[in-house]
């Protein structure tokens, strides 16, 4: 079945992405790099004893937090959120934790899980449009960006309409079969393909084609050069507490 | 199959994103040359579709089941060159929205699944779509995208570090092995449906024009490849490589010491930082190879 | 209030599909300025292949012309800032991120500058009881605002015609209320493919009928509507 349960969540990601703090009004490019001058430093951070590892999680935990206030967003939420990589990470930690190196696994669990509350606090301060418009501008490809944005706009659709005919399928008394998997996905497609007809249409009629044009400029002002510079400097903190034993 | 930050070493996801990010912008200008205006919200909704269908259980017997990844039936479908634009895309948004796969990562997430899988996919399609065996094609698409994908996976954690034991080695490769098969089953069984309700969706490639590019971008994605097994295989690639480039003694130990914490040894041998500035020196020659494939193609184009 | 110019004129429209059907099979049909007027007929009659053909979607054989101006490759673009289309489904036409980026892209398209495209946004969207919502992403609205966020989208392009796909399919009464209102206050010329006739009886006065890709009568609705026994009762 649909995973009906990621979706809402992602509801509360676009109402935070929608507020207002100082955070929420820098530039997406400079909210962006930021990002990946904190996971960069999260990827770099030593791991040689349990102290190191214990100053660098708490270093970084201190960072977001800053960063979540800054945002006017939960702090709990935003680092409770990044467990979402658990499944996943929980594994490979248990394998090495098994072939004996319990440093590395414990490393694994806390890297992956900062980085990922990076991430969200970064789609939480930052609305998704204003994020695509600072990619494009920073050089990533204009079809890319066109096509990123058309998939997130219909993919509500799509899970939507897969939905549907789970329940239809489910009240008519059906069992979960891979023949019915397989005609499922395949109606969807052609739904889909019909969709896509009828979404070029739409855009021909209203004499245009399929671009994004910004309302807002972007325009990089001096507060988010401070932001890069505290990013920086957060960073440079992140590594060297990771260090400490 | 999407790896999460903190899993790679710097070298790893460094030599990745340097791989991934001409690739992208080769399949973009090679999507936009083939492509007519219409093609942009097929491309969108599609890509909409196989996220959607990422999620739908195929039930395989004895309560486990299967998933789509869809890589083989969007090359069948668009083409290579957006079928890699469109997983892109979605690895993109899944990275971004759903913290599924790393930021860091999400270079080699693509090389992984959107370059080398789409490419691992289309071939086999190519040359079986216009025989009597364009199922067979399909199934093959399938198989090898999940295949090469996995593989690319496991070496890459391999070189940055983490350590399979034979056991875990042995079924990490059985379940990829399983879902290939099932990836390669599923699309050819959806492909089926959608011959049955529209005949001639899936359009044989054969007119396709210049398979050139596609074809120099394989080879940089095969030789990249290559070049990590070789750096998993010769523990001695960094002293010979850092040996030519004439790398100071010092400087070594500052590039080799973010790696320092990553506490593994392969049994026997510390190599790892070694193998990683080996895959350093490979992505580089890749990235060369696909530079030189665009400025050839932008001549192509001129003439 | 019509004048002698007719704003569209059709002459002898037929078109084939690719399958072969005949989907259209000679339409005649004059529209005159300010008319409204609803189009019935049964599922795959052809009403919706005939409205594609008047902004040159689709391409049949025949003569179309639109505020006098003959249809042709050259004049795709005029003719559609002319016409302004309402599609079925609102999911088809709210593609951008935010409703407010959405209604705004015609005036975009039409050379605007992005103040005043976000100005006739506004305005549109507060014309259509949405000014709260211009910063929602069409996925959190109801159907019916999401049929009115795209209605504000196609008139924010001031077009002279305004055609209408099956405008009431996914909406609840009052939502139908709120767009008949919305509609009848419109000084633009109005033609609505329709099958609720409590609908179209209260917008339009004159229906042309469909049937197997031909008109077959044209005249006041509530005479069409009996002469097809069109309503349910």
């Amino acid at each position: 079945m649909v995973n009906h349960g990621a979706l809402s969540s992602i509801r509360t990601l676009e109402d935070w992405s929608r507020s207002n703090s100082w955070l929420h009004r820098r530039d997406p490019r400079a909210k962006l790099l930021a990002t990946l001058f904190l996971l960069t430093a999260l990827a770099l951070m030593p791991a040689r004893s349990f102290g190191g590892i214990g100053a660098g999680v708490a270093a970084a935990v201190a960072v977001l937090a800053v960063a979540c206030v800054a945002a006017r967003l939960p702090v709990l939420s935003i680092l409770a959120r990044g467990w979402v990589v658990l499944p996943f990470t929980g594994l490979f930690a248990l394998l090495a934790w098994v072939e004996g190196s319990p440093l590395r696994a414990v490393s694994l669990l806390t890297k992956s899980w900062l980085s990922a509350a990076a991430v969200v606090l970064l789609m939480a301060a930052t609305p998704l449009e204003r994020l695509f418009a600072g990619l494009e501008r920073m050089g990533v490809p204009p079809l890319l960006v066109s096509v990123v944005q058309f998939v997130w706009r219909y993919l509500h659709v799509a899970f939507a309409q897969l939905g549907r005919m789970q329940i239809a399928r489910a009240a008519r008394g059906g069992e979960h079969r891979f023949v019915f998997a397989t005609s499922t996905v395949a109606v969807l497609f052609a739904s889909s393909a019909a969709r896509a007809e009828r979404v070029h249409w739409a855009l021909l009629a209203r004499g245009g084609e399929a671009h994004f044009p910004v309302l807002d400029a972007l325009k990089m002002h001096w507060r988010d050069y401070v932001l890069l510079g505290l990013a920086v400097l957060a960073a440079a903190l992140l590594v060297v507490s990771g260090g400490l034993r | 199959m999407h790896i999460p930050d903190g899993f790679l070493a710097p070298p790893v996801w460094g030599g990745l994103c340097a791989l991934a990010a001409p690739s992208v912008l080769l399949a973009a200008r090679r999507s936009r040359s083939s492509l007519d205006e219409s093609q942009i919200p097929m491309m969108g909704v599609l890509g909409a579709f196989v996220f959607a269908a990422q999620m739908v259980n195929f039930p395989v017997g004895a309560g486990t089941s299967g998933h789509l990844l869809g890589g083989a039936l969007l090359a069948a479908t668009l083409g290579p060159a957006p079928a890699i634009i469109v997983m892109t895309a979605i690895l993109s948004l899944q990275a971004l929205i759903f913290q599924d796969g790393g930021l860091l990562a999400l270079g080699a997430n693509v090389f992984n699944m959107a370059i080398a899988g789409t490419l691992a996919a289309y071939w086999p399609w190519r040359a079986l779509a216009g025989t009597r065996f364009r199922k067979l094609g399909l199934f093959a698409g399938g198989f090898c995208s999940v295949l090469v994908c996995a593989f690319l996976c496991l070496a890459e954690l391999t070189v940055s570090g983490v350590r399979f034991g034979p056991a875990a080695l042995g079924l990490a490769l059985g379940v990829f092995f399983i879902n290939a098969i099932l990836e390669g089953a599923i699309t050819a069984a959806v492909a089926g449906s959608l011959e049955a309700m529209r005949p001639g969706w899936l359009k044989a490639p054969a007119a396709e024009a210049r398979p050139v590019l596609m074809l120099l971008l394989t080879v940089s994605v095969v030789l990249a490849s290559a070049g990590l097994l070789f750096a998993c295989a010769r523990p001695d690639g960094l002293e010979r490589l850092a040996g030519m480039t004439g790398l100071a003694e010092h400087e070594r130990a500052l590039f080799a010491a973010p790696l320092a914490g990553y506490q593994f040894s392969l049994p026997g041998a510390a190599w790892i930082g070694k193998a990683a500035a080996g895959l350093t020196g490979l992505a580089l020659a890749a990235a060369a190879c696909v530079g030189l494939a665009r400025w050839f193609s932008r001549r192509r184009s001129a003439a | 209030m019509s004048h002698h110019q007719p704003i569209v004129e059709v002459r002898g429209l037929s078109y084939r599909y690719e399958d072969g059907t005949q989907a259209l099979a000679g339409v005649d049909f004059l529209l005159h300025r300010g008319e409204r007027v609803a189009l019935l007929g049964a599922n795959g009659s052809g009403k919706t292949t005939f409205l594609l053909h008047l902004n040159g979607i689709l391409h049949g054989e025949g003569y179309i012309e639109v505020s006098g101006t003959e249809l042709s490759k050259a004049n795709l673009k005029e003719i559609r800032r002319k016409i302004g289309f309402l599609f079925q489904d609102p999911e088809d036409q709210l593609f951008l991120p935010t409703v407010l980026e959405d209604v705004a892209f015609a005036p975009l398209e039409q050379g605007c500058s992005t103040d005043e495209a976000r100005e006739r946004a506004m305005k549109a969207l507060e014309w259509a009881g949405l000014a709260a919502e211009a910063h929602r992403a069409p996925h959190r609205l109801s159907a019916g605002q999401r049929q009115r966020a795209a209605l504000a989208g196609v008139l924010a392009a001031e077009p002279e015609i305004l055609v209408l796909d099956e405008p009431t399919t996914h909406l609840d009464p009052p939502s139908r209320r709120s767009l008949l209102a919305l509609l009848d206050g419109l000084s633009q010329t109005i033609l609505v493919v329709t099958h609720d006739v409590a609908f179209a009886s209260r917008l339009a006065h004159r229906a042309v009928f469909f049937e197997r890709g031909r008109i077959v009568d044209d005249g006041p609705l509530d005479a069409v509507v009996r002469a097809h026994r069109w309503a349910l009762d």
